[in-house]
């Protein structure tokens, strides 16, 4: 059992790299408009 | 750029044929456009090898017809404007694929932008530039595709300080999520038993991540119920909250280290995040309602007027302008400020202050007010009041003043919130009282007391309701401009109806010709006369022919204006001889002719004014032309429903005796509650002494939209009326009127339900408490159960209500 001092610190820290993605990806603008690419999907075939 | 004409897939429609932009029905006189304007837009976009919105729209738009086609606002010809860095305009018709891809196109046009990019939640459109270009050069070539573009007057820094404020919730949210969710796998280890040195590494590792949410996640709590609650010396929903956060926080660091290992940092964390969730999905509907409703006035007050000095005509901005200055307003501007006039003559469309249809002749002399609209020749004015002080400046003024107070109406999740409030404090004091001689018993109890009786439900109901609620309304194209009004309305039991404009369409139409109109050459000569007249009879009139046949106009000789009052020209016959044609007003009392009415089987509406032709020599009429101001179609039903659900109708007019009665008597409303010829103050005054819901077209109505319980305004500018009333129905005007009380109905009903569960689960969870039945397993396992019931409540009562 003493291995989950070394292991549950290491899987927070893997966690942690996902919150900080979430965090540049928040800042960046990615949840602000969460509506017109679904449209904008549809004519990327077209040109672009 | 690839040619799509291979990508299109071939559109097979049967039936008449139809116009190749607008998918109108075409006559057979035409061949694939229904009009002008159409095809000038199919020409431009095929030059401009934009062919692609076309396969575009009849692909991915499902029925074009199903929208209503925008209310444009007129174009003001304020060309000195110029936008320059990042611009946002809200742009109202744009529903589908094709049309945010030819907006997104708009660079293609307009070369010194350097892009755009539509956002099609809130319908703002984000424009950067590369230098400085004419604002009307952007409004107008969306106008040309047939978008309605407002300016959003607001700085950079506002748009960036409400991006960050969501940008620092999202945070905050992630930051919760992250942390409660591994506090929750670590507590686990705790609940099944856990003990010795590995315990006190889980217990300190939890702390380590309980930290961040405690303090960063949860600052918005602190700030709002305790640090704002001092200064205001009001109590919120976040006050319990806030206290429990802290006491729960201090209480289990306490017992890490001194007391009996007993942590609540898991249930904490989880409550810190579905709050914070539940409040961030509120704020970006309110955001998207709110992002719709910056004041045109604003936008109006920015743009440069010609003023005159003794060197000539000079353009400056309106805040450079003295009272006692002469500036020059041209046909289609709008008056900055209040003035008199000193030169010309012309029409003033003055609907803004009076919420009359018809234009004003105005003649030197004369007064004009800001915000009304010039709408034939050049004046010269001497301004006598500016900004604040011109007559719509103080309308606007007392409409601030009562929004203000009503933001202060009570609600029902506050006064939970204290009954809950006094329910801790009572049982707190029981707690200490009881186990005075047992510090560590109370002190245990008091930790558990302070973390159960956290009013999750109650501050994650109100949130979510509203949500749910103003995001329905603004699918059905409802603007509600603050949640609070939901609640209340249901509470109001009278309803108060201006006329014009909200119970009629409030514009000149030609209801009524003779029969026969169309068939002879009758329909013609009144379209080449009408043609030459600037009256706006006469627009109505060319609208009305051009509508129901377009043609081409004939050429007219000798047109002169009849001295009684009408109009007369030669219009050559189909033997190219000149007959002389007149059309003059009638003498008309709008009651007393119902026979003929009856006869046509037309709704009994106000006939303002009544036009006889006639060709000189002839001794019969050749036919007879009604115009009036109809009533909304489909209104009657309507009105029928509310009042027998139980809602006591008035109506407020500032019209005639007769128009009035005639409405009220058709739409079934007592005449003792028929006030007529009332002015814009007498409206207000009524208002405010009576328990009302006002209904009102929202330019004229600023002031008695703003003065009752309520105010719902059906037309006009979308930027005025969210600004100014407190639901705005966009689409359908007040056809819509019982969808939104049934909104209003079912969001109180819903709030009720979840709150009075919410209050009943957190006071027997206060009592487990004191017995001491509660230990941080229970209170991990019950708080989330009941937050989810409130959320099942909340969720599903939408879900049944929309099916």
């Amino acid at each position: 059992m003493e291995v989950l001092i070394l292991f549950v610190p290491l899987a927070i820290c893997v966690s942690f790299a996902f919150l900080l993605a979430f965090l540049w990806a928040s800042k960046a603008g990615q949840f602000d408009d969460l509506e017109t690419p679904a449209y904008r999907i549809l004519y990327d075939e077209i040109e672009r | 750029m690839q040619k799509d004409k291979t990508t299109a897939p071939a559109v097979i429609r049967t039936g008449p044929a139809t116009c190749k932009h607008c998918h109108d029905t075409l006559l057979p006189s035409q061949e694939a456009f229904c009009c002008e304007a159409c095809k000038m837009v199919y020409t431009i976009l095929q030059d401009q090898n934009l062919g692609t919105y076309y396969a575009l729209r009849n692909e991915l738009c499902e029925d074009v017809e199903r929208f209503p086609r925008p209310q444009i606002p007129n174009a003001v010809e304020d060309e000195g404007t110029l936008v320059q860095g990042t611009e946002r305009f809200y742009i109202q018709g744009v529903h589908c694929t094709a049309c945010l891809w030819l907006i997104e196109q708009l660079p293609v046009f307009i070369p010194t932008l350097s892009s755009a990019h539509m956002d099609m939640s809130s319908h703002v459109l984000t424009l950067h530039f590369k230098e400085a270009t004419p604002l009307n050069a952007i409004t107008q070539q969306l106008q040309i595709w047939g978008y309605g573009a407002t300016w959003i007057a607001e700085s950079g820094q506002e748009i960036h300080l409400a991006q960050q404020e969501r940008h620092h919730m999202l945070w905050r949210i992630g930051v919760a999520a992250f942390c409660s969710g591994n506090l929750m796998i670590l507590s686990l280890a705790a609940y099944t038993g856990i003990e010795g040195t590995l315990s006190r590494y889980f217990e300190m590792l939890s702390l380590f991540l309980a930290l961040p949410v405690l303090t960063f996640s949860a600052w918005p709590f602190y700030q709002k119920g305790v640090l704002s609650a001092l200064r205001s010396r009001t109590f919120s929903t976040d006050t319990p909250i806030a206290l429990s956060l802290f006491f729960g926080s201090l209480g289990s660091v306490y017992e890490i280290f001194w007391g009996s290992h007993q942590l609540y940092f898991d249930s904490l964390s989880m409550l810190v995040f579905l709050l914070l969730f539940s409040r961030y999905l509120l704020l970006r509907t309110q955001q998207r309602i709110w992002s719709q409703s910056y004041p045109q006035f604003e936008t109006r007050h920015t743009s440069k007027v010609a003023k005159k000095t003794d060197t000539g005509i000079e353009k400056v901005n309106v805040d450079q302008l003295h009272v006692g200055d002469h500036i020059r307003v041209f046909r289609g501007q709008t008056f900055v400020a209040d003035g008199k006039i000193i030169l010309g003559h012309s029409r003033v469309d003055q609907a803004l202050l009076t919420g009359e249809p018809y234009p004003l002749k105005v003649a030197p002399g004369d007064w004009v007010y800001r915000g009304t609209q010039n709408q034939q020749n050049a004046l010269d004015i001497e301004i006598t009041a500016l900004g604040q002080n011109t007559r719509l400046g103080k309308i606007l003024e007392t409409a601030r003043h009562f929004s203000a107070q009503k933001s202060r109406w009570i609600r029902t999740a506050e006064t939970a919130a204290r009954i809950l409030a006094l329910g801790i404090v009572i049982m707190s004091a029981l707690i200490f009282f009881n186990f005075w001689d047992q510090p560590t018993v109370a002190l245990s109890r008091f930790l558990a007391l302070s973390i159960i009786a956290c009013p999750c439900g109650l501050a994650l109901a109100t949130p979510l309701i509203f949500h749910l609620s103003l995001k329905a309304a603004l699918n059905r194209g409802i603007f509600v401009r603050h949640p609070n009004v939901l609640e209340n309305l249901p509470t109001l039991k009278t309803l108060v109806f201006d006329k014009t404009g909200t119970l009629t369409r409030g514009n000149f139409d030609v209801l009524w010709t003779s029969p026969g109109f169309f068939d002879s050459e009758v329909s013609k000569a009144v379209l080449a006369l009408e043609s030459c007249s600037q009256h706006p009879v006469a627009a109505s009139l060319v609208r009305y022919i051009q509508a129901q046949q377009p043609q081409a106009v004939q050429d007219v000789r000798g047109f002169h204006i009849l001295p009684a009052g009408g109009i007369a020209g030669e219009i050559q016959d189909a033997n190219g001889k000149f007959q002389l044609w007149k059309i003059q007003p009638v003498a008309y009392a709008g009651e007393t002719n119902t026979d003929t009415l009856s006869q046509t089987k037309l709704q009994p509406e106000l006939h303002l004014h009544v036009l006889k032709v006639s060709v000189d020599g002839v001794a019969e009429l050749q036919a007879q032309i009604r115009l009036g101001d109809a009533l909304i179609p489909n209104i009657k039903p309507v009105i029928a429903q509310l009042k027998d659900t139980g809602y006591k109708l008035y109506l407020l007019s500032g019209d005639s005796k007769a128009a009035c009665y005639q409405v009220a008597n058709h739409l079934g409303i007592e005449r003792e509650h028929v006030y007529y010829g009332q002015t814009p103050e007498d409206k207000a005054q009524f208002l405010q002494t009576h328990d009302a819901i006002m209904i009102g077209d929202g330019i004229n109505d600023l002031e008695a939209l703003s003065c009752a319980k309520v105010g719902i305004s059906v037309q006009g500018g979308l930027e005025e009326n969210v600004c100014q009333s407190d639901i705005y129905l966009a689409e359908q005007g007040v056809l819509q009127l019982p969808e939104v009380l049934a909104l209003a109905k079912q969001t109180r009903q819903l709030l009720l339900i979840t709150l009075g569960f919410a209050l009943l689960y957190n006071l027997s969870t206060i009592m487990a408490a004191v017995a001491g039945y509660i230990t941080p397993l229970s209170a991990a396992i019950l708080m989330p159960i009941s937050a989810f019931a409130v959320i099942a409540i909340a969720v599903g009562g939408h879900h049944r209500w929309k099916s």
